[in-house]
């Protein structure tokens, strides 16, 4: 395969960059310098999977310089044959220039496509360019895309590669940085995806290093690691189908969550396309056809799709030609070809591991349904929590259900539950003398109660799952079983009661309320925590979030409605404190009570999110998918009249 | 504007006002809008599934109900505007229609809240009462709009 100067084409002469870095690299922010260091990385990649190189070392320095290197072929020497510069020089200095443009020379372009590197020497402070090749150590500079020392050969070498360092534009890119954790994970995803690459990343001084020998199943292993595993060994998957080259690790873990890595082409698709949806129903169609075939399931009994991926590690790696994706960042692969690929290759190989592995098989399966009859009570818990007469105001046994399977996990199950500054806020809103006596209603694992140590005497919890009232007892004085409907304590028997995230899982709050109102002396104070909208734009769009994730959700409770409620139950004084919680979504959502249709549904609503709703409410997509939400919460202080 | 050059119409074209056909445009409507909604809810769910035939199924049908949709919106409007009954056309009529139909809409939907939490549906009252809210502050925007336009 012939890569020298004969396997360069210019396209087009330099346009103005600088003018419009924009329109070339997305932003002038962080994202639009990430660009930059992928446009660099993705080059070393392409020498990699045309199979030329083993290694590709990053840095970044305490300045914001990236400098990339690799130990591919090197860019050729020779003078272009109709500009008469060398090479280099033209492929950091000629927009659509690069090897990328000839038939022969890669196999497999996955960078964009020559405007890369101009790009990179166009909006960068400094740029400097070193190839090794044909025996020798060449040197170029530019500051701004304008050459500050020509190409030239500066040394003897033995070996041969490309080393590219630069410094972005402060001029254009402001203080902006990329982010460096990103680039991590794409080193160490690149060494588990092309075999026989090893990378390193350096930063602050240290140098992290990714090589693997076990390919896409180590990549796999690595998603599920503090899972627990539903089989010892990842799935593997190579095949080629209709000359698309499809390469996957499946590996099956106790987790709520899937999570689907899939790449085309080594470029991540974190929305997805074809090649997912070929994955999932070959999933879907393996696991339901061996479940049937194996009598594990009722003839009667559904299962559907999103069963089969609940707890699914998998890797899919995805090699085609021009493959085509859904806007400029490539991060939604369109072709229905890939599709088919990948659910020809994928249920062919899943198949035959089911029928190879019974015992491995059996448990995989059984992971499924079980999915699935946790989605149908789900479903029964929504259409339960409601009220039709006063004695029978909810079915207290799917609270209990809930929340003892949540037990096991609760403090990792979502951010806002241990946060210190938001736990902070309830203790500090007290009061109270220090002989008071609180109650902690609804007190889960009683951190909230907890959050008043020091400030009282004796604080006592009350709730209604037996697992809470156990996992309470660790740090509150006294912890009772019971019904916040219902108190089980005579008038008057408190100086104080706190209550965090609860209204909103109860309907008519105004009664539990109304109890809480009971058991506090005269003069006694009451704290109570919630987070709620933003404003009239975003309540919709959160109840549909906060619905999806928890089917007891029934009170949409804005703050005027929160101070309505504990005004009208008899309160006084009423006074606010805000606090602003960055919430893991992905985490948030990993629970027991979403199913996993509802899941991909709540990511919907973050990615489809209106414009006039985003205006008001915080809440971050990073490149990798992951979803940070902003929550506004309110801690209400108010007081019984003396 | 230059004058029409199209030939005066033939015979008289009757008021769609009040007649059987305008309801039939309206009911046509409702399940043109309720179908495409419908139809691309489901291409998700098919989706997440694992069965893309009928995901791309669905999202075709769903392409088609919306046009559709406008479609029978466009003839309707003809008569006046389905939500609130009132003239539309220019920019400055369809914005005092809709801020009618969200000042409007923003009681109804109180109504509803009420009617739910009667028959023990907490949350769907509560979203009801939501979407009552966002009612009311689109009413203000619009309003906010007509104003800065005077």
């Amino acid at each position: 395969m012939r890569y020298d100067a004969s396997s360069i084409v210019v396209l087009a002469g330099l346009q103005a960059v600088r003018m419009r870095p924009a329109m070339y690299v997305g932003s002038t922010g962080a994202e639009g310098v990430m660009q930059l260091v992928v446009e660099v990385l993705q080059n070393a990649l392409d020498e990699a999977l045309a199979g030329h190189s083993s290694r590709i070392e990053a840095a970044v320095g305490t300045d914001g310089r990236w400098t990339i290197a690799d130990n591919g072929r090197g860019i050729p020497l020779g003078d272009h044959p109709t500009l008469r510069k060398p090479i280099p020089e033209v492929v950091v200095t000629e927009l659509h220039a690069g090897g990328k443009f000839s038939e022969g020379a890669y196999k497999l372009p996955g960078g964009l496509h020559g405007v890369g590197l101009t790009c990179v020497n166009a909006l960068s402070a400094e740029f400097t360019l070193e190839v090794r090749r044909d025996g020798g150590l060449w040197r170029g500079r530019w500051a701004r895309g304008e050459l500050v020392e020509a190409f030239h050969r500066v040394e003897d070498c033995g070996d041969t590669g490309t080393r590219v360092s630069f410094l972005p534009d402060p001029e254009i890119f402001g203080g902006a940085a990329a982010d460096a954790s990103l680039v991590e994970t794409w080193l160490r995803a690149q060494a588990w995806l092309t075999g026989g690459l090893s990378c390193a990343f350096t930063r602050a001084g240290t140098t992290v290093r990714f090589s693997s020998d076990e390919g896409l199943a180590g990549f796999a292993r690595w998603l599920a690691a503090n899972q627990e595993q539903v089989h010892a060994a990842p799935i593997t998957v190579s095949a080629a189908v209709g000359g698309i080259q499809v390469d996957a690790a499946l590996l099956w873990t106790r987790a709520f969550a899937e999570s689907v890595q899939c790449f085309v082409n080594h470029v991540h698709t974190p929305l997805g396309g074809a090649h997912t949806d070929g994955l999932r129903a070959a999933v879907g169609h393996a696991l339901t056809r061996y479940a049937r075939e194996a009598r594990l399931l009722d003839a009667t009994e559904p299962l559907e799709g999103s069963d089969t991926m609940e707890g699914l590690m998998v890797v899919l790696s995805v090699r085609m030609r021009d493959p085509h994706f859904e806007g400029q960042t490539k991060t939604r692969l369109l072709d229905p070809a890939a599709g088919q690929a990948v659910e020809a290759a994928v249920g062919a190989a899943l198949g035959v591991w089911l029928r190879a592995n019974p015992s491995d098989a059996a448990a995989v399966v059984g992971r499924a349904i079980e999915a699935g009859r946790a989605r149908m009570a789900s479903r029964r818990a929504s259409e339960r929590a409601r009220y039709e007469r006063v004695e029978h105001l909810v079915d207290k046994e799917i609270y209990r259900q809930q929340f003892g399977i949540r037990s096991k996990n609760w403090h990792q199950s979502a951010d806002w539950i241990t946060n210190s500054g938001l736990l902070g806020l309830h203790g500090g809103s007290c009061k109270l003398s220090e002989d008071a006596v609180i109650l902690d209603v609804c007190c889960g694992s009683g951190v909230v109660g907890n959050s008043f140590r020091g400030r009282v005497k004796k604080i006592i919890g009350l709730d209604l799952t037996p697992e809470m009232v156990a996992l309470s007892r660790q740090r509150l004085d006294e912890v009772v079983q019971g019904d916040v409907y219902d108190i089980p304590f005579p008038d008057n028997s408190f100086d104080g009661v706190c209550n965090r995230e609860v209204l909103h899982l109860l309907p008519q709050p105004e009664r539990p309320l109304a109890e809480i109102f009971r058991v506090i002396k005269p003069g006694g104070q009451f704290v109570v925590g919630q987070w709620v909208p933003f404003s009239a734009i975003d309540g919709p769009w959160m109840f549909q979030v906060t619905k999806k994730k928890q089917p007891l959700f029934v009170n949409n409770l804005y703050d005027e409605d929160m101070k309505r409620l504990i005004s009208e139950a008899g309160f006084v004084d009423i006074t606010t404190e805000e606090f602003l919680q960055w919430e893991d979504i992905d985490n948030w959502i990993n629970t027991w009570e979403t199913p996993q249709l509802h899941r991909h549904q709540i990511r919907d609503l973050y990615h489809q999110c209106p414009a006039e709703v985003k205006a008001v409410h915080p809440f971050e997509i990073s490149a990798s998918g992951a979803i940070r939400d902003c929550w506004r919460w309110v801690i209400y202080s108010a007081f019984k009249p003396a | 504007m230059a004058e029409s050059t199209l030939p005066a119409a033939r015979y008289a074209v009757p008021k769609l006002d009040d007649t059987l056909t305008r309801e039939h445009l309206e009911a046509a409507l409702r399940d043109e809008a309720v179908a495409a909604v419908e139809a691309s809810w489901f291409a998700r769910i098919a989706e997440i599934e694992g069965e893309p035939e009928a995901a791309r199924a669905f999202r075709e049908l769903a392409e088609q109900h919306q046009i559709n949709a406008k479609g029978t919106l466009d003839l309707l409007l003809r008569a006046r505007e389905p939500l609130t009954g009132r003239p539309v056309g220019a920019t400055a009529a369809n914005v005092a229609a809709l801020t009618r139909f969200y000042s409007d809409d923003a009681e109804s939907e109180a109504f509803r809240a009420t009617t739910a939490r009667r028959e023990g549906f907490s949350d769907i009252g509560s979203w009801f009462e939501s979407v009552g809210r966002l009612r009311a502050a689109h009413a203000g925007r619009l309003a906010a709009l007509r104003e800065g336009g005077e």
